[in-house]
C-alpha cells in the first residue's frame, strides 16, 4: 500500500504518460539559473524545449551545496554573483511559463526554502509555474511537511535514490513519492567519471533493482554526457535521462569561444533527444 | 534515553536535539553516516574500546590535566574564584586530540585504513595527523590553498607526522572548499575511508559523537572542583565556534541546574559591524553543512561571510546542542570582540604566565568580566581549550602593523 499524496493535473505526470504512449524516454536537462547570467538562462529555456527537452531542472544557486561537483558548484558561484536568487529564478520561470507547458522543477538545496518558510516557498513556486521541487539535501525521513505543503498545491517533491540505497528503503521512499524518482547512477558527486562503456549494464541492473520496488517513472542521472550515453540509459530501462554537468560545460565552452550559445546548445540538445526511442 | 557518561539527554535516533541537528545530506551520504552511527552506538560503552581509549588519553595525551586556580587573577578581579581547565597541557596543545583519538579508534574497528579530514587553521589537521601516525593510518588533510599559505608551519607539521596535505584550489580556496573536496572524497571512497570531523557540528552522528569524545573535560573538571572546593561551580565558561570544547565542558554539568552554562561567541570587530561570527547571538535557525542550527545567512539562505581574530571560531553555524541549550534557556550565550580577546590573551600571559589560544582567550575575557561582578567565594570554571603558541606570530604581526598595541605594564611608573 502506498501513502502517496493525491496530485492532480500536474505536467510531470502528463509528460511520463505521453512518453509511455510514444514508447520513449523523457529528456531531462539541468540548467543553473543565472549561469553565466540571468539573460542567458532566459534565452536558453525555450531553446531547450524547441530541441527536444521534455523537463527542465532549474537549479536555484546555493553557495554551499553538498555533493555538487566542481562544474555545477562553479556555475552556482557565477550565478550568485550575477544576482540569481530564488525570487529571480521564479521570475525567469514565470516569464517562460507564459509561452510554454514544459514541466519545470526547481532543483537545489533546502535552506533557501527553509529561511523563507516552507509554506511561503511552496506558494511562491506554484505561483511562478513550477511543477515540483527537488531539494538534494532533504532526506526522505524529514520530507513529510514539505511534501504535504507541495502536494496541497499539486506540486511534486521529487526524491533521490542512490546506488547505495537498500531495497527496503527504496520501497519505502517510492511508496510516498510522486512524479518520478531521480536515480543517481554512480557513487560520487555530479560531473565526475561515470560508468562510460558499461553504462547500459549498470543502468539495466540498477534500474531493474529499483523497478522491483517501485512503479514510478525512473530518471537516471550522473555521468550522462553524450547521445551514446542517452542511448545506453534508455536501453538499460530508464524512463527519463538527466544531463546536467555536460550541458553547463557546453554553455561555458560556447561562451568562452565566442560562439552563438543558443545555436550550440540547441544542436547539443537535439543530439541527446535523438536517442530517446525505445527499441520495439 | 540519557547518556551514562554525562547524565544529560542524547539526541533522538535521528540526531535531533529538540528542533536542532538532524541530518540533511544527499542520499549518497546516508549509508556512510549510518555505518558510522552504528559503530559509534556499538562501541561507545564497549569495555575494550574504552580501556584502549583511556589508556591513550592517559599515556599519550597526559590526562587528566589540572584544574588550575588562578590565584592572582582572582585577587586582581576581586570577585569569584577563577579556575582554568588546562586542555592546553594536552599533547599537541589543545582539546582537539581527545576527539581525534576516539574517532581513529572507531575507524580502526570499522576496518578503515584511510582517514580524511578538513582543516582551516590547521589545528584539527594536526590532531588528526597525530592520531593517524600513532595508529598507522593513511592520512589525507584537505586545506584551502589560501589557508595553506597562511598556516605554512601547520602544513609542515602535518607532513612531518606523515599526512598528505591537499591544497584545495577551487572556489574561495578556504575551509568551506576544503569541506567540499573532503566530502567528495568520502562519497567516492567511503568503503575504505573514514571522515574525521573536528567539531561538534555536521550531520548526525557527528555532533553526538564529538561530544562523547570531549566530555571527559567536564567530567574531570566536575570531580576536580568537588575535590578542591567541596561543591559545584557557580558558572562554567567556554568559547564557542563549532563548540566542541564547550560542549565537552558543559554536558556533564547539564543536570546541575545551579551551574550557569555560558558560551562565549566571537563578536569580531563588533556585533554591529557585520564582521563577526556570533551565530547564536545574531543568527536564525537554518541548515548549514548537513544539520540544523543557528546560522548566519542572507535572505536566500546562503551562509554569510564571517570574521574572527580566532580562526578556530570563524564559522557561520554552531553545534546543534548549543542551539538547543540556547533555545531552551539552559545555556547563556554571550560574545566578546577581537580586541577584548586580545587583551585577555595578554592579561593571562602576564598575570598567570599562561599564553592561551586566541580562541580560548574569548572565554577568559568574559570570565574576567563575570568574576568581577560575582561575589568572592563564588566559583567559575573556564575551559582553557588550547595553548597560544600557534597565535604568537599572528599577534606579533598585528602589533607590528599597528592593529593592536601592547601596553608595557609598569614602564610608566
Amino acid at each position: 500500500m502506498t501513502s502517496r499524496p493525491d496530485i492532480k493535473d500536474n505536467r510531470i505526470d502528463k509528460l511520463f504518460a505521453r512518453c509511455r504512449e510514444e514508447n520513449r524516454a523523457a529528456l531531462i536537462l539541468f540548467i543553473t539559473s543565472g549561469f553565466p547570467d540571468l539573460e542567458t538562462t532566459r534565452e536558453l529555456l525555450p531553446v531547450l524545449e524547441e530541441n527536444g527537452c521534455d523537463l527542465v531542472e532549474l537549479g536555484v544557486p546555493f553557495s554551499d551545496p553538498i555533493a555538487d561537483g566542481p562544474v555545477i558548484q562553479k556555475a552556482s558561484t557565477v550565478a550568485l554573483e550575477a544576482g540569481a536568487t530564488f525570487p529571480k529564478t521564479l521570475d525567469l520561470l514565470r516569464e517562460f511559463r507564459k509561452n510554454s507547458q514544459m514541466p519545470v522543477i526547481l532543483f537545489g538545496a533546502l535552506n533557501p526554502y527553509l529561511v523563507r518558510g516552507l509554506e511561503e516557498s511552496a506558494r511562491m513556486a506554484v505561483e511562478a509555474g513550477a511543477d515540483g521541487i527537488l531539494a538534494a539535501d532533504l532526506p526522505f525521513e524529514e520530507s513529510g511537511e514539505f511534501r504535504d505543503l507541495l502536494a496541497a498545491r499539486n506540486l511534486h517533491l521529487i526524491t533521490l535514490i542512490a546506488p547505495t540505497t537498500p531495497s527496503p528503503r527504496i520501497r519505502r521512499i517510492s511508496d510516498s513519492s510522486t512524479g518520478f524518482m531521480y536515480c543517481i547512477s554512480y557513487k560520487g558527486v555530479t560531473g565526475k567519471g561515470g560508468a562510460e562503456g558499461q553504462l547500459e549494464t549498470v543502468a539495466r541492473e540498477y534500474i531493474g533493482k529499483i523497478k522491483a520496488e517501485s512503479d514510478l517513472p525512473l530518471a537516471l542521472g550522473f555521468g550522462i554526457r553524450t547521445p551514446e550515453n542517452v542511448r545506453q540509459a534508455v536501453d538499460g530501462g530508464s524512463d527519463g535521462v538527466v544531463v546536467g554537468t555536460a550541458l553547463i560545460q557546453c554553455i561555458e565552452k560556447a561562451k568562452a569561444e565566442g560562439r552563438d550559445v543558443k545555436k550550440v546548445v540547441g544542436e547539443y540538445v537535439k543530439g541527446l533527444a535523438s536517442e530517446l526511442s525505445r527499441k520495439a | 534515553m540519557t547518556d551514562a557518561a554525562t547524565g544529560n539527554p542524547l539526541p533522538d535516533a535521528k540526531g535531533w536535539f529538540g528542533e536542532f541537528g538532524g541530518r540533511f545530506v544527499p542520499p549518497q551520504l546516508e549509508p556512510v553516516l549510518d555505518e558510522i552511527a552504528e559503530a559509534f552506538e556499538r562501541y561507545r560503552d564497549d569495555e575494550d574500546f574504552n580501556r584502549e581509549y583511556e589508556y591513550y588519553l592517559r599515556q599519550f595525551v597526559g590526562r587528566p590535566n589540572p584544574l588550575y586556580l588562578c590565584d592572582k587573577l582572582t585577587r586582581q578581579q576581586g570577585g569569584a574564584k577563577i579556575y582554568l581547565k588546562r586542555e592546553d597541557l594536552n599533547h599537541t596543545g589543545a582539546h582537539k586530540i581527545n576527539n581525534t583519538l576516539g574517532q581513529v579508534l572507531l575507524a580502526k574497528r570499522l576496518g578503515k585504513k584511510r582517514i580524511i579530514a578538513e582543516t582551516g587553521a590547521g589545528q584539527h589537521g594536526v590532531a588528526t595527523a597525530t592520531a593517524c601516525a600513532l595508529f598507522d593510518m593513511e592520512c589525507i588533510i584537505y586545506m584551502g590553498e589560501i589557508d595553506t599559505e597562511r598556516q605554512a608551519l601547520n602544513v609542515f607539521r602535518m607532513e612531518l607526522l606523515g599526512a598528505k596535505v591537499v591544497a584545495v584550489k577551487r572556489g574561495t580556496r578556504t575551509l568551506k572548499d576544503a569541506v567540499d573536496e573532503a566530502l567528495e572524497d568520502l562519497i567516492t571512497n567511503y568503503e575504505t575511508t573514514y571522515y574525521m570531523l573536528g567539531s561538534a557540528v555536521g550531520p548526525h552522528p557527528y555532533p553526538a559523537m564529538v561530544k562523547h569524545f570531549q566530555c571527559m573535560i567536564g567530567r574531570e573538571a566536575r570531580e576536580q572542583i568537588l575535590a578542591a572546593e567541596g561543591r559545584l561551580p557557580d558558572a562554567v565558561v567556554a568559547c564557542v565556534g563549532g563548540g566542541s570544547n564547550a560542549i565537552g565542558l558543559f554536558a556533564p554539568f547539564y543536570d546541575d541546574r545551579s551551574v550557569r552554562i555560558i558560551g562565549v561567541e566571537p563578536a569580531g570587530k563588533g556585533l554591529d559591524t557585520g564582521e563577526h561570527a556570533a551565530s547564536i547571538t545574531l543568527g536564525k535557525p537554518g541548515i548549514i553543512h548537513g544539520f540544523k542550527c543557528y546560522t548566519l545567512s542572507d535572505e536566500n539562505g546562503d551562509p554569510l561571510p564571517v570574521h574572527s581574530v580566532a580562526a578556530g571560531l570563524d564559522y557561520p553555524g554552531v553545534g546543534p546542542e548549543h542551539s538547543f541549550y540556547k533555545a531552551t534557556g539552559r545555556g547563556e550565550y554571550v560574545s566578546v570582540t577581537d580586541r577584548e580577546a586580545l587583551d585577555a590573551f595578554v592579561e593571562l600571559a602576564r598575570v598567570e604566565g599562561i599564553i592561551p589560544a586566541i580562541e580560548s582567550a574569548h572565554a577568559i575575557a568574559y570570565a574576567l568580566k563575570l568574576a568581577a561582578e560575582m561575589e568572592p567565594g563564588q566559583l567559575i570554571v573556564v575551559n582553557l581549550s588550547g595553548r597560544g603558541d600557534k597565535d604568537v606570530r599572528q599577534v606579533a604581526g598585528m602589533v607590528e602593523a599597528g592593529e593592536y598595541t601592547l601596553e608595557v605594564r609598569g614602564a610608566m611608573a
